[in-house]
């Protein structure tokens, strides 16, 4: 997730000279990591609200660069500032209109299918790359909470640990593991009911 | 759900697998400047003073603190120089000895 430093002044001697008073230094640090925060805003959020979230990830981080310690290396602080801006995203949008069953593309209905039915590991593996389970993804996590979708990204999709996500999101690891099985569990069921559907209408 | 599972797995492993190889796609073009105007707004933003908000609002405050004051300074005055009559007090208030209906409608004479 964190990308080797580059050339040039250290990143603890760029938050210096911003806390000396040279706010133009911040600068440096954006330049460095945009890429990083982008990424992690990608995966977590719509593509056309990247860069929303990016831009609000760094100025949250600069407005909290007073409590910036040298416990943890910069781009992992950042990271933490960009995943919570992902939250805050969702947060910011929950209530809004939910997207019907039958919204699902016809598309997607047939992948699922394909999945289902791919014979090889090849098969499956190509399915698994098509852009219709962006689609599914989307749906499946669509009635999960701001928290739970977080948590199911983080440890079920992404991979990390309890503890990581915990850090990550700056909750307590008991909280992150409750809601890891039961996101996963509402995302199954939300499987089952795509599944349930499509098998009525066959 | 039970008999649905292994559909379920497959469909799930299908989707963790997406999203791990998904490509994050390219990075918008100059987004760190971007990123750096919206900065410099904030930054801007935070050392100009303020037209409105917090400072109006100082100031609506101070000026109610200094009017307590003067009246608080007024009635001491006036009962150091022993303006105790209602009406001569009601006077001094009301700059013009003549207009006294508001002071007798109230039964202050």
């Amino acid at each position: 997730m964190l990308e080797a430093v580059k050339d040039g002044p250290g990143d603890w001697e760029i938050i210096a000279r911003v806390r000396d008073g040279n706010p133009e230094a911040f600068e440096t640090l954006v330049h460095r990591y945009a890429a990083l925060v982008f990424r992690i805003a990608s995966r977590h959020v719509p593509g056309d609200h990247a860069e929303d979230v990016v831009q609000d990830a760094f100025l949250e981080a600069f407005r909290s660069l007073g409590s910036y310690s040298r416990k943890a290396p910069f781009g992992h602080w950042l990271s933490r500032i960009a995943v919570r801006s992902c939250y805050n995203f969702w947060r910011s949008r929950r209530g809004s209109a939910e997207t019907p069953l039958s919204d699902l593309s016809e598309e997607s209905e047939d992948w699922m299918n394909r999945v289902m039915a791919a014979s090889s590991r090849e098969a499956f593996e190509a399915e698994s790359a098509r852009k219709e389970a962006s689609e599914l993804l989307s749906h499946a996590m669509r009635e999960l909470s701001p928290k739970d979708r977080m948590v199911l990204a983080l440890v079920h999709l992404e991979g990390h640990s309890v503890q990581e996500a915990a850090d990550l999101l700056g909750w307590t690891a008991i909280s992150v593991k409750v809601r890891a099985h039961r996101s996963r569990t509402k995302m199954r069921k939300s499987i089952l009911k795509l599944l349930e559907a499509r098998r009525r209408e066959t | 759900m039970k008999e649905r599972r292994e559909d379920i797995r497959r469909i799930e492993e299908a989707l963790v697998r997406h999203h791990r190889g998904a490509d994050p796609g390219e990075i918008p073009p100059f987004l760190a400047q971007k990123v750096v105007m919206r900065l410099r707004e904030d930054w801007e933003r935070r050392e100009a003073p303020p037209i409105n908000g917090s400072r109006l609002s100082g100031m609506v405050w101070r000026f109610t603190l200094v009017t307590c004051l003067i009246a608080v300074l007024l009635a001491a005055w006036g009962i150091s120089h022993d303006l105790q009559s209602q009406l001569q007090l009601a006077e001094f208030m009301m700059d013009d000895a003549t207009e006294i209906e508001w002071v007798q409608e109230f039964g202050m004479l």
